[in-house]
């Protein structure tokens, strides 16, 4: 009992100090108190219904694909309107080294991923053989007889690990004798993703794999440098402005080439472009803006979390803070490389440089004030809202939970 | 203790700038690559094959698997059940053969394929390899050497590249066939009646007779490349009997024959009309004595034009639901181009050309024009060439221009054509003797031959010189246009073909070929010189100048035989290239007429973009040659053809720097 009485006033001990003052959801520099823990479980939905185009347009997420009749001009054009589907769950585990420094990794698994083609047809020059142009109808009949199936949904990636991220923030600004005064905090984080996602099927037209490459959510390795000015004296602490500058490098990545052994017609590649090739992602050098609102600074309670200390529970993240963020992402160029410059081409010219404009709101609640420990907060992320270029317009729906835990 | 220092502070600013900096220096924007490549290939021809092949080989492995793979071998696949239907070598297990030689081998193929067996074990395959077996009889080791440098260059079969630089003539020849029989069975306009033309008081169809019994009926239709008649009435309908039957064999066995009427269309000048929308406008009437086939008498509204020439594109399909293979179709006829003049209009019948209008559907086929002397400006002999049949997207993609230097002191010559192939659609040797040749659909040809040897035993495969082998021996071997006519008259080629030639002394010669299956000379000069019936010049305007198409002009009856139940006529009844060819070359004429005395490389590069003259979709390489100056300006590596502008190649530059 004693023991047992021992290890409790411990976790409370761990509870009292995990969360310090002015620990407020801001991010770009926050770090964990020492040997605190902080295990963050979300589940992100994203829906993806087309991509920006080099001309900052709205498009189809697959190119089109024409087919052309030998000698006889143009069959058609299909137009895939396609539409995708992510269901993600991430577990992140964050522990602070010490208070400047913290360590963090996350794990991404993929509830499900769904791809609705939703081919749409165009017909092309008018056949003398068959008396009129191929209507869609006609084109998928021919293409059938020759073994190629019309593409259906695809659904896959159930229960299928992303890559795995590894990082460190580093809140160098502790360092400097005063900075507390002038109410600024800065970090510099690096993550890295290890490949442990499974790349999409070269044999399908369309699926998607769990790599960071089909997620772009970020490099395989990634730099921040953050910075968060506080207003405690001016403001009340209810304003928080938060700014983010980062670079993500993607790693070359081999890929296998399509054969045809399911779609003879439409992805068979591998005869003139080898049995894979190599896909050097643009980089990414963003920057972001970040406004976090104390909406409700709520009640205060004194609880086991504070050892009953009402100041100490002041001192506790509010129970409802709003963030508006926007990020301003440049991408580098795609490199494609196999052994044909033609097909090599054709990739890249969908991958051309282009921008994100990302906006996203954040509402979080903390009840930690309230004796719970506990934080939940729902994210919602676009890339639709705003036109970008040569960028797939995803909008993500993220919910999740934050638990903060300290055992010695 | 000081935790921090001025380089710790300073590292998070080094850290900013050192992330603009990558930032700002990431790979450069994408670029679309060359889509012409040149190069200059000396030594042996095994040496200089194998140079080809390893400056090129991806553009090689892309070209055969594009245009091949991906394009024509599909395409060729689903004409079998046609060929099956008669030549019993190409049956299948699922038409009840077995044991045909189609099906064993490809139940051998499919036992070790590994990878693309539909490819390799399917029909197109099969024929494109036997047939490229047969040609390479007829390719002189010299060229068999080079193609076996391009294998070994870029990393490829010998059987491939073999295919790769035979698929042409097989296609043709196959095409031909396969194209005949389709039309065979499909309606045919079989007479042509002009009501009132036999007692109107005009000699209509300039016999020197007027009014005579049957003058405006055609008892028998004849395709005709200027008009059919002249000086008709205005105010009366034409008639005109479509035909159709069922011959018991191929995919439509068993099934109803008869003219569909549902699917007339008759497109007169520019406007389409078609039954039985523009009832009364189109009036069907049934013909008692032959229920398979259907009158059509058409007169628009308020009737013909007066003092006119008037137009009339026929088309019509049956009551066939082909489904094998897909898409579910009728068969349908031609499109027949019947061109006439109404009273008044006070032309002869060979002053009208049947050139009709653009229909929006069809494309103009490849064209040619060369001319010398008083034709031009300066003098100065040149030759042009627009070719155009099949692009699907990828042939201008691997487009070539290639310097031949021979190490044996024959001519160097240069190609412009693809990577992988040993020959091109055109090309000029450092004589100035200057060549390009253009498609002429004939049933002339080896593989008909084959057939009327073999009948129902007969396997597909090509015989002869291909053309483009044809063209390189001309370019290594002789340097002027005489000598190469006097070996144009000795080969045996591998289709039907237009050429022209043209050379540094001025001196010009188009050529029609074919098989000569009935022994009566398959090659047939032209002279600039050589008069028409109609008093001008069959083959120019001026006596200087030179224009070809795609069709025969000379050699208007290439075949006509019968074999089995198919009546074989010449080319002008069946070919779908022939009414296009004839309207193009009417337009060329027209255009070349109308610059006599100043012709030159920039009216020639003026007169091939009339847009009349391009084929929008399939334009594959354009070129003006100058056999004096030794001069290539070529146009290639977009659709049109035309659209990347002409480049100025010196071969004369090239040859000073030996």
């Amino acid at each position: 009992m004693k023991h047992q009485c021992k290890q409790a006033r411990c976790l409370l001990v761990a509870l009292m100090l995990a969360i310090a003052p002015n620990d407020a959801d801001a991010g770009f520099a926050e770090a964990l108190p020492k040997n605190t823990f902080l295990l963050d479980i979300q589940y992100n939905f994203s829906w993806l219904e087309g991509a920006w185009d080099n001309n900052a347009s709205m498009g189809p997420l697959i190119p089109v694909i024409e087919r052309y009749e030998p000698g006889g001009g143009k069959q058609g054009t299909l137009i895939p309107d396609a539409s995708v589907r992510y269901h993600v769950m991430v577990f992140q585990l964050q522990y602070g080294i010490v208070d400047w420094l913290s360590f963090g990794f996350g794990v991404p698994v993929v509830i499900e991923t769904s791809i609705n083609p939703r081919l749409k047809w165009v017909s092309g020059d008018f056949q003398p053989v068959l008396g009129r142009a191929y209507s869609e109808t006609d084109f998928w009949q021919w293409a059938e007889s020759m073994g190629q199936p019309k593409p259906e949904k695809w659904v896959g990636n159930k229960g299928v690990l992303g890559d795995l991220v590894l990082g460190l923030r580093l809140r160098w600004t502790d360092w400097i004798p005063g900075i507390e005064k002038a109410q600024v905090a800065s970090a510099l984080t690096i993550t890295g993703a290890i490949p442990t996602g499974k790349k999409a099927d070269p044999e399908e037209i369309v699926s998607a794999g769990t790599t960071m490459w089909d997620l772009q959510t970020q490099g395989n390795i990634s730099i921040h440098l953050g910075v968060d000015k506080y207003f405690e004296k001016e403001l009340d602490g209810r304003l928080i402005i938060g700014a983010d500058v980062f670079y993500d490098w993607f790693a070359p990545q081999r890929y296998k080439s399509p054969r045809g052994l399911r779609n003879p017609l439409l992805a068979n590649f591998a005869p003139y472009i080898g049995d894979s090739y190599i896909i050097k992602p643009g980089d990414f050098f963003g920057a972001s803006l970040q406004f976090d609102v104390i909406a409700v600074k709520g009640p205060v309670k004194a609880s086991w979390i504070s050892g009953y200390d009402e100041v100490r529970a002041a001192g506790f993240p509010p129970l409802l803070t709003l963030s508006f963020r926007y990020t301003f992402i440049k991408l580098g160029q795609t490199d494609y490389h196999s052994q044909s410059d033609l097909w090599d081409y054709t990739q890249e010219d969908r991958w051309r440089p282009g921008f994100r404009n990302i906006l996203t709101i954040t509402t979080l609640f903390s009840f930690l004030r309230l004796g719970a420990p506990l934080q939940l907060y729902f994210t919602y992320r676009s890339l639709s809202l705003i036109p970008g270029k040569n960028t797939r317009a995803a909008d993500v729906f993220t919910t999740g939970l934050r638990i903060p835990a300290k055992f010695w | 203790m000081c935790l921090f220092s001025k380089t710790t502070l300073a590292a998070p600013i080094v850290i900013a700038a050192l992330l603009c900096c990558i930032g700002l220096t990431s790979c450069g924007e994408t670029s679309q690559p060359d889509y012409v490549v040149t190069a200059t290939l000396k030594g042996s021809p095994y040496e200089r094959g194998l140079l080809h092949g390893q400056l090129f080989g991806n553009r090689i492995r892309s070209f055969y698997t594009t245009m091949l793979s991906h394009s024509l071998m599909p395409y060729l696949n689903r004409e079998r059940p046609d060929v099956a239907s008669i030549l019993l070598n190409y049956q299948s297990t699922s038409e009840g053969n077995a044991d045909s030689y189609y099906q064993q081998w490809r139940d051998n193929c499919l036992k070790t394929c590994k990878d693309s067996c539909d490819e390799y074990c399917g029909f197109s395959y099969l024929l494109m390899r036997d047939s490229a077996e047969s040609l390479k009889r007829y390719i002189p080791q010299e060229y068999l050497d080079e193609m076996q440098g391009i294998a070994d260059g870029a990393g490829l079969s010998f059987e491939r590249v073999l295919i790769l630089n035979t698929f042409f003539d097989t296609l043709m020849a196959f095409r031909s066939i396969s194209y005949y029989i389709r039309q065979a069975q499909s309606p045919m306009l079989i007479q042509l009646e002009f009501f009132g033309a036999a007692d109107d008081g005009v000699d209509n169809d300039g016999d020197g007779l007027t009014d005579e019994p049957g003058e405006g009926l055609f008892a028998t239709y004849e395709p005709s490349p200027t008009a059919t008649l002249v000086e008709v009435p205005a105010n009366k309908p034409i008639r005109l009997r479509l035909h159709d039957i069922k011959l018991g064999i191929g995919t439509d066995k068993g099934d109803t024959p008869g003219v569909d009427p549902d699917t007339i269309r008759i497109r007169h000048n520019e406007t389409q009309y078609q039954y039985p929308l523009d009832e009364g406008i189109i009036t069907v009437l049934p013909v008692p004595e032959d229920p398979q086939a259907l009158d059509v008498e058409f007169l628009p509204p308020g009737g013909f034009e007066l003092a006119s020439v008037q137009t009339l594109l026929v088309q019509a399909g049956d009551f066939n639901r082909i489904e094998n293979p897909p898409p579910i179709r009728a068969r349908f006829m031609r499109d027949e181009r019947i061109t006439f003049s109404t009273v008044g209009y006070g032309a002869k019948i060979s002053d009208i050309h049947n050139q009709g209008y653009a229909d929006g559907q069809t494309q103009p086929p490849s064209i040619a024009f060369a001319a010398s002397g008083a034709a031009t400006s300066d003098g100065q002999p040149f030759l042009a060439h627009h070719f155009a049949l099949l692009d699907s997207n990828t042939a201008h993609k691997h487009t070539a221009l290639l310097v031949h230097v021979p190490d044996n002191g024959e001519n160097p010559h240069v190609t412009l054509g693809y990577t992988g192939l040993v020959w091109g659609l055109s090309g000029m040797n450092s004589k100035g003797l200057a060549w390009a040749f253009n498609t002429s659909d004939t049933l002339d040809n080896s593989m008909v031959n084959a057939f009327m040897r073999d009948m129902f035993e007969t396997k597909l495969v090509c015989s002869g010189a291909p053309i483009g082998i044809i063209g390189r021996d001309i370019l290594t071997r002789h340097d002027t246009v005489d000598e190469a006519v006097d070996t144009l008259k000795r080969i045996r080629p591998s289709f039907g073909w237009n050429l022209l030639l043209a050379d540094a002394g001025g001196d010009m010669a188009a050529i029609e070929l074919d098989w000569d299956l009935e022994r009566h000379g398959g090659t047939y000069v032209i002279e600039p010189t050589e008069e028409a019936d109609d008093g001008g010049y069959l083959g120019g305007k001026s006596g200087n100048d030179l224009y070809i198409g795609s069709h025969y002009i000379k050699n208007l009856n290439d075949l006509t035989t019968k074999v089995l139940m198919f009546q074989v006529r010449p080319q002008r009844y069946w070919s779908s290239f022939y009414f296009r060819s004839v309207r193009a070359r009417s337009i060329l004429g027209t255009n070349i007429e109308n610059n006599i005395g100043q012709l030159n490389v920039d009216k020639a590069i003026e007169i091939m973009q009339v847009p009349d003259l391009i084929d929008e979709r399939d334009s594959m390489i354009s070129a003006v040659f100058e056999p004096k100056t030794l001069k290539i300006n070529y146009a290639m590596g977009e659709v049109p053809a035309l659209n990347s502008g002409f480049v100025e190649f010196s071969f004369a530059d090239l040859l000073g720097g030996q």
